[in-house]
């Protein structure tokens, strides 16, 4: 058998493998046949996972996550050293795929690589004593060091870390990682000496690094591809772009003026923070931030949003500092300024993940409102909930379930429909929900006319 | 951050303020056009390669106005630019993988090589200064400064195994620290993200300490702590040591010291009160939150961050930026810090014959940074 296929040309992953550890840092690409339909619902399977380690790290308690996590994965990317070839291809070839979804900015990038890095965390922790001293083998090719020769004052301080009995390694810091980060390493002279009950940390890194290596490559080759598959990636990253970012990509544009009459679409994120706004003529940074993207994701022109900052700030603000001040940040959001980049509106996990500033109107209000204000909030709603819909709401929200609970907020707030509008089990992005409303009060607009005849 | 302080003083008419600035620019002109080592500061942002000066991002304030990502083929463009602009500070960023200047021609313009960084603020020390706050500095305070760089330099050197670091007065209150191993221009930010949480202490009772800071707490730590509390007299009155004392996690341990305290009857008392105490965790606790580098993080962690070039002028106080011997930091005295005014007296006294040998730049270019620094480098 040959483990030490350190190229990354494509190499036949042959039937030998199932004698290799299941876990890998997708160095190989698999080459099978394989039918369109089948390859489509691997990558959609991934996508699942990958969504949920994303949704879940915003959960509340480490325990609930770990273990709902390893239930999700079980359903849908199950994977251990028994596993059959059909599971171990499943997982190669949904990884390489999405690779493809997910290379095309940076933005992209760096969250494919932090949920598949999760994927793997996850996977390493899980594998049986027997199965992780196989992939230590076949993947860290080190040799412990000899205890007895070290300098006493390494030796001292290793026992510190570790028993005696255990193996202890020395590799250049350069390559250690995280465990430098973690502080679980012993540094001197630029070598990190560590016991190998650490050794997970530096497969964390490496496999971070490898994949951040791949999706490079992954960019270049694209225009390689068969058309159907080049067809079928753009049909994913679509369907990711769903979940995920809600730029003004769909083309949607708002006037200035016509934005007062869209406030009653506006998830409560943003209605609170547009409030806060609207109270004091001025907002903090994050807050900004916030807002000012949606209110581009929406359509908002870069000219307008401008005015419609000026609006209020001007109340309590000279223009000349206002351009001194602000316009930078405007202007950046839309990618006009500093790096360029077209900022794409928060998504729900990422507003859930912001810690607002007390009085900060900023981040998710089913997490940051206390009960009480919360409830305040409910009982002068112009639908009035009874007190089961509230009492749910609170639960929703106490329990950390905060798109969950946006969304029922969504249904009390667009009463009367025949059938639910929107069939996701919770809100993803807040620019998701807007849509949701527009459309809302497009039908019912219909409504009013069908019974005007 | 630039702060302007001058409008604090009296007012001013708006003819005396154009005339001091015009001074200003004036006696900056001069400083750019004599003094500031402009080759030496190519040699070293070049490391032997040319791409590698030529890639790398400029910023310059002028007129409170920053210009970002401007770059230079070479040290004469880079004196030229500097000679007309006369700007009021100038910062490095990392070297891109194409000309910043010309960034727009490309799609992915991304820093390759950058420095490691630090920046320490004497105001990150308020909570435990008792001579002065704010922006305000004075010789005692800078014990806190002499503890931070000594302990960086014996992580980066003792651990990380770094050689070549040069540390800088950033014109004001506080210390920068430039990193220019090889394997640290070229570490990612991932890596430099980890190395920095290394070197960050997270002030939690539940961690024991690792073999690293306990090596720390030894080797600089406790030895300095003496020195830092009689310089700022801490444990002379109870104000001084609520601040200290206030890094005791234990509501009722900390109760029981201040009682004692007051008890006993000098700072010598208290201090070996302190070490004999049968809680063997008390010191390391109170001297880590006194005396360990505050460090602002997000400066080293990612590539892209700017810091102040050595031998600028600060704007507020008009001093040099001067290269610091970390082995001599104790008797850096804030007072004898060039000053702009000094050299342009210099200038006008003896001519441009004298600037080879300014008395008070000399030292600064021709031992700390390029003897000591740049000679090293090659």
């Amino acid at each position: 058998m040959d483990f030490k296929v350190k190229n990354h040309s494509l190499n036949f992953v042959s039937k030998q493998s199932n004698e290799l550890s299941c876990l890998s840092f997708y160095e190989k690409i698999p080459i099978n046949d394989i039918d369109l339909e089948t390859l489509e619902f691997y990558a959609v399977d991934r996508l699942k996972v990958l969504w949920e380690i994303e949704r879940l790290q915003t959960a509340k308690k480490d325990y609930e996550t770990a273990q709902q996590l390893s239930f999700v994965i079980d359903r849908y990317l199950p994977l251990s050293n028994k596993s059959t070839t059909e599971q171990r291809d499943k997982d190669l070839i949904s990884h390489f795929l999405l690779r493809c979804c997910f290379c095309h900015n940076e933005e992209d990038r760096i969250w494919f690589i932090k949920n598949e890095t999760k994927l793997f965390e996850s996977r390493y922790y899980s594998l049986s004593p027997q199965d992780k001293r196989k992939f230590i083998s076949e993947n860290f090719p080190h040799k412990p060091i000899n205890f007895q020769l070290l300098d006493p004052m390494i030796k001292n301080s290793l026992l510190m870390t570790d028993r005696l009995e255990s193996k202890f390694y020395k590799i250049p810091f350069t390559e250690a990682g995280e465990l430098i980060g973690s502080k679980k390493a012993y540094l001197n002279q630029g070598f990190a000496y560590f016991s190998e009950k650490v050794i997970g940390k530096i497969f964390r890194t490496q496999f971070n690094q490898k994949i951040a290596i791949g999706l490079q490559k992954a960019s270049n080759i694209f225009d390689k591809f068969d058309e159907r598959i080049q067809k079928m990636i753009e049909k994913l990253r679509s369907k990711n772009n769903t979940f995920f970012q809600f730029g003004n990509q769909d083309g949607t544009h708002i006037e200035f003026d016509e934005l007062k009459n869209k406030i009653k679409s506006f998830p409560l994120c943003m209605k609170l923070i547009y409030e806060k706004l609207i109270q004091d003529h001025h907002l903090k940074h994050q807050g900004r931030i916030q807002l000012g993207l949606f209110l581009k994701g929406i359509g908002l022109s870069v000219h307008d949003s401008i005015r419609f900052w000026k609006q209020e700030f001007l109340k309590k603000m000279t223009e000349k500092d206002f351009e001194k001040d602000y316009i930078y940040g405007i202007k950046y959001n839309y990618g006009l300024e500093g790096k360029r980049v077209n900022w794409s509106p928060y998504s729900c996990p990422k507003i859930i993940g912001l810690k607002p500033a007390p009085d900060d109107f900023s981040g998710c209000p089913f997490k940051f409102l206390s009960t009480h204000n919360f409830k305040q909030i409910l009982l002068n709603l112009e639908q009035k909930p009874n007190e089961e819909q509230i009492n749910e709401l609170i639960s929703l929200k106490e329990g950390g379930h905060c798109q969950v609970a946006c969304q029922r907020y969504w249904d009390l707030v667009h009463p009367g429909l025949d059938e639910p509008l929107n069939k996701l089990s919770g809100i993803e992005h807040p620019n998701s929900y807007f849509k949701y409303s527009e459309e809302y009060y497009e039908i019912q607009k219909e409504k009013e006319k069908e019974k005007e005849k | 951050m630039i702060e302007f302080n001058q409008n604090l003083k009296k007012p001013r008419t708006e003819e005396e303020i154009q005339k001091e600035n015009q001074d200003k620019t004036q006696n900056l002109k001069i400083y750019y056009d004599y003094f500031f080592p402009f080759q030496q500061i190519f040699e070293w942002l070049s490391y032997g390669n040319l791409d590698f000066f030529h890639f790398r991002e400029f910023s310059f304030l002028s007129s409170n106005i920053i210009r970002r990502f401007v770059s230079f083929e070479n040290v004469t463009e880079f004196q030229r630019y500097v000679s007309m602009n006369i700007p009021q500070k100038i910062d490095y960023g990392a070297i891109y993988n194409y000309p910043p200047n010309k960034r727009n021609e490309i799609t992915e313009f991304q820093p390759k090589k950058k420095e490691l960084i630090f920046d320490i603020d004497i105001t990150d020390y308020d909570d435990c200064r008792t001579c002065c706050s704010g922006t305000n500095i004075c010789n005692k305070c800078w014990i806190f400064l002499v503890v931070a760089i000594k302990t960086l330099e014996y992580i980066l050197r003792n651990q990380f195994a770094f050689r070549n670091i040069l540390w800088v007065f950033s014109g004001r209150r506080g210390v920068h620290c430039w990193v220019c191993d090889k394997t640290v221009l070229d570490s990612s930010d991932s890596l430099r993200k980890n190395i920095v949480n290394f070197i960050f202490f997270e002030n939690d009772e539940k961690k024991p300490l690792t073999p690293n800071q306990l090596e720390i707490y030894n080797e600089i730590l406790e030895p300095y702590f003496k020195k830092v509390i009689e310089t700022q007299e801490l444990f002379e009155k109870p104000e001084n040591w609520q601040k200290v004392l206030k890094f005791v996690k234990e509501e009722e341990i900390q109760k029981k010291i201040e009682k004692d305290f007051e008890q006993l009857p000098d700072s010598k008392s208290r201090y070996e009160y302190l070490q004999t105490m049968d809680y063997s965790k008390i010191l390391p606790q109170i001297i880590f939150g006194v005396i360990y580098p505050r460090l602002d993080i997000n400066v080293s962690k990612t590539m892209n961050h700017l810091l102040k070039s050595p031998f600028c002028i600060h704007p507020s106080t008009q001093q040099v930026c001067v290269p610091i011997d970390p082995q001599k930091c104790e008797d850096f005295d804030l007072k004898l810090v060039p000053q702009l005014n000094n050299l342009v007296d210099e200038f006008n006294e003896k001519g441009i014959n004298s600037i080879p040998q300014s008395k008070f730049l000399n030292y600064y270019i021709k031992k700390l940074f390029i003897q000591d620094f740049l000679d090293k480098l090659k």
